[in-house]
């Protein structure tokens, strides 16, 4: 069984770290409950509003009420400790993907449990199952399922609240129950671009290179060292002379998504910085299965860079560095990442708004460098003028030419740009980009 | 539930009654007031039996003793009276909040019980204490008005903890 990603689900299950029950203790924060301080308050003024009335009959009346509240106040010495017993379903689930957390939230002997609420950050989202029971003897048994909003990693909080003392003091308890990390969702691709010049890895591209193989490239002469399997019988029958088949090599490709981290532009729909995360695990994902070594960079925020590489355990090790990208406000740039990031020969994939006049100019040097680059414009949106100003659409023009300008002066240098519009699929975006090899080497 | 029903439905008209009784047998004042009585206590009535049905709405369940504050406000009654009128209001307060939690979940009424012990004794301390208070004679100074007070919520006090011990 495979799932959109193309592995297999039950691998994916294994890696989800189905977790085991996890027993936590929340201390209660005590306080007055609310209308106590309006019940005293009511008091102070009727007490001297009576004696000054000779109303002592009313003292009396409310001499039991006061009695009670201060008998409940005075031996109120109710437990400070809430405990939960969580597990939860998962600990790691794709967008759009859903986890079951069960809490049995257990109050101290002489404390009222009044319920339990599950809170996180906005990476997940949070529904009460209708299995959630009603405390019963101080214990609660609910069920939550969390959703995975978006890219990030979110706690988990279990709040419960109680009371005591006759509903005197009331207190909540929040506790940390589990970790959840929710891993961007990856379109399936058809096609990844692959470099011309593929590096001496054993993989599925047909290379230049002439060697071991399977597919046909041409007959020779026999020179001295060439296999004796590779002799052309029936060729060398016809001329007399011993002839031996030439085969391409099947080589691997590497290539790296690259993440313009360096601004993140909310949109219609995802930003900038989500639909980069997005595409990029999406041609990692792509290339990986293809067999080819693959690779991602962030750039421009908060550095995170794999250098490419195969298997399982990688696609994991990526979606970890992938979690952790953040929008800075750095210029882009490669020179901080070391040689093995953006091995030579490796076929670029570039996410970026295209926002930053030095960003075309870091591309462009790497194409001088010798890679072959694809960019993938992410921005969605343009600025809107403002009604009534007219230099506001003066500023747009211009910053259309400017962008437009970007876009020529990385054509020249050959780095094709295409755009990611929305309801747009990225494998419609790469698959013209992936027909014929990314063309590198120096310019 | 049911059980929790009558419950508040018993100690609201023994609230009612003790309201309704001790302002009676006081000294009679005009029609009007009695007109305003009784109007109180329908009210109150009203307010018991709507705090019986929907115990989660507390404002019925204030609007009953407020009814019965404004009965013994309208009629001025002896201190005895006023403490256990006191003391019924309490336990009508008590009753719907059992009833209200009776209702969101199964309750113990022992543990219930136990848990609400201090309350009781609360209570039955400051009650006596005001009720020994208000009926000294008048002649007595309030130093020694207030020492009568204490002394009697002190023996009640150590009553109360031999009986619950």
């Amino acid at each position: 069984v495979t799932d959109a990603r193309g592995l297999d689900a039950a691998r994916i299950d294994d890696a989800r770290g189905l977790d085991e029950a996890r027993i936590d203790t929340g201390v209660i924060a005590w306080a007055s409950a609310g209308w106590l301080a309006a019940a005293v308050a009511v008091g102070v003024l009727a007490v001297p509003a009576a004696a000054a009335a000779g109303r002592f009959d009313l003292l009396v009346f409310g001499a039991p009420l006061v009695g009670a509240l201060a008998g409940a106040w005075w031996s109120a010495r109710p437990g400070d400790t809430v405990r939960s017993r969580v597990t939860t379903s998962a600990q790691r689930v794709f967008e759009g993907e859903s986890l079951l957390l069960t809490a049995e939230v257990t109050a101290p002997p002489g404390v009222e449990l009044l319920g339990a609420e599950v809170e996180t950050s906005e990476e997940l989202t949070t529904t009460p199952c209708p299995t959630t029971q009603r405390p019963v003897a101080r214990m609660l048994r609910g069920e939550w399922e969390l959703r995975g909003a978006r890219r990030g990693r979110s706690t988990v909080w279990l709040r419960a609240t109680v009371r005591a003392a006759g509903g005197v003091l009331v207190g909540e308890a929040r506790q940390a129950v589990a970790d959840v990390a929710v891993f961007p969702s990856a379109e399936r691709l058809g096609a990844v671009p692959r470099p011309v010049d593929l590096p001496d890895l054993l993989g599925v591209h047909l290379g230049r290179r002439r060697g071991e193989g399977v597919e046909f490239a041409g007959i020779r002469e026999y020179q001295p060292g060439d296999p004796i399997r590779s002799i052309n019988w029936l060729v060398t029958a016809r001329r007399g002379r011993p002839h031996v088949t030439e085969r391409l090599v099947e080589q691997a490709a590497s290539v790296v998504a690259v993440i313009d981290a360096a601004a993140d532009v909310h949109q219609p729909g995802p930003s900038t910085l989500e639909l980069s995360v997005r595409g990029a695990l999406s041609v990692v994902t792509a290339a990986l299965r293809r067999g080819d070594r693959s690779g991602v960079a962030a750039l421009g925020g908060v550095v995170r860079w794999l250098a490419p590489d195969l298997g399982r355990r990688h696609y994991y090790r990526v979606l970890e560095a992938l979690l952790d990208v953040r929008p800075g406000d750095e210029p882009l740039g490669y020179r901080s990442l070391p040689p093995a990031a953006l091995p030579p020969g490796a076929a670029l994939v570039v996410f970026t708004p295209l926002l930053d006049d030095r960003a075309a100019g870091v591309l462009a040097d790497l194409r001088r460098r010798g890679f072959g680059l694809v960019v993938v414009d992410v921005l969605r949106t343009e600025p809107t003028p403002r009604p009534g100003s007219a230099h506001d659409a003066i500023a747009v023009r211009m910053w259309r030419l400017g962008r437009r300008g970007v876009q020529r002066r990385l054509a020249e240098v050959g780095v094709p740009v295409v755009k990611w519009a929305a309801g747009t699929e990225l494998d419609e975006v790469l698959r013209p980009v992936s027909r014929r090899p990314l063309s590198g080497g120096r310019r | 539930v049911n059980r929790g029903l009558a419950g508040c439905l018993g100690t609201g008209a023994v609230m009612l009654a003790v309201a309704a009784g001790a302002t009676w047998t006081s000294p009679p004042g005009d029609a009007a007031s009695r007109g305003t009585l009784v109007l109180v206590l329908l009210v109150g009535a009203l307010a018991v039996v709507g705090a019986a049905l929907r115990p989660g709405v507390a404002a019925l369940a204030g609007l009953a003793v407020l009814c019965v504050v404004l009965a013994l406000v309208a009629e001025p009654v002896e201190p005895v009276d006023a403490g256990v009128a006191g003391l019924a209001c309490l336990g009508f307060l008590l009753a719907v909040r059992l009833r209200r939690q009776a209702r969101s979940a199964p309750v113990d009424l022992g543990e219930w019980l136990a848990g609400h012990r201090p309350m009781a004794v609360g209570a039955a301390v400051t009650t006596s204490a005001a009720v020994a208070a208000a009926s000294a004679p008048a002649g007595w100074s309030p130093l020694v008005t207030a020492l009568v007070g204490l002394a009697c919520g002190a023996a009640c006090a150590l009553l109360c903890r031999a009986v619950f011990r």
